[in-house]
């Protein structure tokens, strides 16, 4: 690992604080963030990353969007924890910037693995699942509610018998949490997708943490149905169920109570009283969400297959009326997703 | 029919420029920039616009691209002003944010028409070409060299549906000089990058301004040949040699005749005495050049063909080493420019 020039493109919460992670391992990582005052705040004052027991401010090389062509030394391995929405444009924007034996590793939630390796080759993209809990509201300071020992990855190959380097890029993931190499990475990241079709969506529309949307009655069987319309959509396609979040296979053994096992894992391991998800910080700070990534996915696809898929229609229209400025987040959305859901 | 909604995406020197009058035309105008500082600027003073004979602010709705994802409602046209190495990521980013209906237009440099078309179809897609001179060294002020009187626009696309578009994009651009529609784009993309590739990377290499550049011995027909050989790419690539900047006497099928006409229409009324090409200004700023989507595309399509472009090789092989830091430009680089020795 010594010399490989890794970049971290997209220093969100998650990114920044793997980022972190990995400077304080002492490998050679840049990042490369796009909100402007985020930029200057690391380079200023150093990236602070607070977790619930400690609080540590890392200097790291950061680099604005434009400085991009700036660059004269071709990346490693890249990291990329951009929104999946962004994958595309993201992808293309780095890719002359990727040495010709490089990884471009798709950090991400949503199926992003093909739309990057339309970009740089199979040979040169790893899927990845990203199991991390943070929230970044202020420049420069990262809120990690999971500190390495409690995140977790999978890595894993788009080719058939692996990638000579994904040994390597698991040791670099390994530096900011516990990495499982996995042969099927297209159904492990359908898996975090059954997930994040239960958890996303749902619990932002109420504008509520996630525990508390839980908790909010008739929340719990519409998000279960969410994920289990993504689990038979992606047992059509053949995805295969695989433990993820550290389960083991005897815990996924069940499919009927599978969604629920997955939501219960994710709850006792990675989501704090106060944890609110990706999507409510986006729309909270005006911006797009990832639901057409992850809910839109599962309506698509089911309608491909003319496979009804209710609970997600439900949650992708209530985005939808989010995200024009026809509704704002909040609690009582809950009676309107439960009766569009019915 | 409503007012269209404009994006200029990409507000450098060109793009704010151009955008500058759109605005100051009346109409709804929101610059996406990638360079923070310049976002600031604009969003603090206005974009100013130092033309030869009077200086302009105008406020303008500027947005840095970390803002897209704010945006709720589509454009109907965007004014694509990024570098041709940019083409591909920049179209992607607003692809979500244009219209079922709208049209991306790519003032550029460089081919970049199928770069659009991969993205937003050949039916939401004009390509552009762009003859006027500015630079920008300062966030938000812009030099512009040409007054909108004096720069000159091509717009056409390679699809009938883009191509009824087109005067639209004629009437609208009009307020920033005049604009022709092409009815072979492709071409007109040619024949600015028989222009651009004479002098854009050659002289940047020498480090001078265009004007001083030619006037080294053996540069002004370097630059001629340079641009022969991608007079005689476009033929290759299935163009024509097209009116240039719309001179009805300037239509030839001589390679060697085509490029030294243009380069001295561009010397003549799109070059100032300080005028420094576009690479040189990226090259002063760090910044990567085009010379791989100008000198390195003729080079490409001749080798294609079967065909040697000795003077652009010549030109990629320095500009490559420049940007790798191991050259410095400068006019002792004249000899390993035209040949003369080995670099």
């Amino acid at each position: 690992m010594p010399g490989t020039r890794i970049a971290v493109l997209g220093a969100g919460a998650n990114g920044a604080g793997i980022g972190a992670d990995l400077a304080r391992a002492g490998l050679d990582v840049t990042l490369i963030e796009q909100w402007p005052a985020h930029v200057e705040a690391i380079r200023s004052e150093g990236l602070r990353v607070v977790t619930p027991d400690r609080e540590t401010v890392t200097r790291i090389p950061s680099l604005h969007l434009c400085d991009v062509a700036t660059l004269r030394e071709p990346f490693d391995i890249v990291l990329m924890l951009m929104k999946a929405y962004d994958a595309g444009w993201a992808a293309r924007l780095i890719e002359p910037h990727l040495a010709p034996d490089g990884l471009l590793i798709g950090v991400q939630n949503g199926m992003t693995a093909a739309t990057i390796a339309e970009v740089v080759g199979t040979h040169r993209t790893l899927g990845c699942v990203i199991e991390v809990s943070s929230e970044m509201d202020e420049p420069g300071v990262v809120m990690r509610h999971t500190p390495a020992e409690r995140s977790w990855f999978a890595v894993g190959s788009l080719t058939a018998g692996g990638h000579p380097r994904l040994d390597e890029a698991a040791a670099v993931l390994g530096r900011a949490g516990t990495v499982a190499i996995v042969d099927d990475i297209l159904s492990a990241k359908w898996m975090k997708l059954v997930s994040n079709c239960t958890t996303l969506v749902s619990t932002a529309v109420l504008g509520l943490p996630m525990i508390a949307a839980l908790e909010t009655p008739g929340m719990r069987e519409l998000m279960v149905r969410a994920g289990n319309e993504a689990l038979e959509v992606g047992a059509r396609d053949g995805r295969t169920i695989l433990p993820i979040f550290g389960l083991d296979a005897h815990d996924v053994a069940r499919v009927d109570v599978l969604v629920e096992v997955l939501l219960d894992a994710l709850y006792a391991g990675f989501v704090l009283p106060t944890t609110t998800t990706t999507v409510l910080h986006d729309w909270r700070k005006g911006r797009r969400s990832e639901a057409e990534d992850l809910n839109g996915v599962v309506v698509r696809r089911g309608a491909e297959l003319g496979m009804a898929t209710p609970a997600n229609d439900a949650l992708l229209e209530v985005a939808r009326r989010i995200e024009r400025g026809h509704l704002e987040p909040q609690p009582g959305n809950a009676s309107l997703l439960l009766s569009l859901a019915r | 029919m409503t007012a269209p909604r404009i994006a200029v995406l990409g507000a450098g020197a060109q793009g704010a420029g151009i955008g500058a009058d759109l605005v100051r035309a009346g109409h709804d105008v929101t610059f996406i920039e990638q360079w923070p500082a310049h976002v600031e600027a604009m969003r603090a003073r206005g974009i100013e616009i130092r033309l030869p004979l009077e200086t302009t602010i105008t406020p303008v709705h500027a947005l840095h691209v970390c803002e897209v994802a704010t945006l709720r409602e589509p454009f109907d046209i965007v004014f694509l002003l990024v570098k041709a190495y940019d083409t591909r990521w920049a179209v992607e980013l607003i692809a979500p944010h244009l219209a079922p209906d709208g049209i991306v237009v790519g003032v550029q440099n460089g081919m970049t028409v199928d770069d659009i078309v991969a993205v937003v179809g050949a039916s939401r897609t004009l390509g552009a070409v762009i003859e006027m001179a500015s630079n920008m060294f300062d966030p938000g002020i812009v030099t512009r060299q040409n007054a909108p009187a004096d720069s000159w626009f091509a717009v056409g696309g390679i699809d009938p549906v883009a191509q009824a578009r087109a005067a639209e994009v004629q009437s609208i651009m009009s307020c920033t000089g005049t604009v022709e529609v092409s009815d072979d784009i492709r071409s007109s993309k040619w024949m600015k990058l028989v222009a651009n590739a004479g002098e854009l990377v050659a002289s940047a290499i020498l480090d001078l301004p265009l004007a001083e550049a030619v006037r080294l011995p053996g540069v002004h027909d370097m630059m001629i040949r340079c641009g022969a050989e991608a007079a005689q790419a476009a033929l290759v690539d299935g163009s024509r040699l097209v009116s240039i900047f719309g001179l009805a006497d300037s239509e030839t099928v001589d390679p060697g005749a085509y490029a030294a006409r243009l380069l001295g229409e561009v010397l003549d009324k799109y070059s100032l005495p300080d005028t420094r090409t576009t690479v040189l200004q990226d090259w002063m700023k760090g910044r990567h050049s085009e010379y791989d989507e100008l000198n390195g595309h003729v080079v490409r399509v001749l080798d294609g063909a079967g065909h040697a472009a000795p003077e652009n090789s010549r030109v990629v092989g320095l500009a490559r080493r420049i940007e790798r830091g191991e050259l410095e430009r400068g006019i002792h680089l004249r000899p390993a420019l035209l040949g003369q020795t080995s670099s």
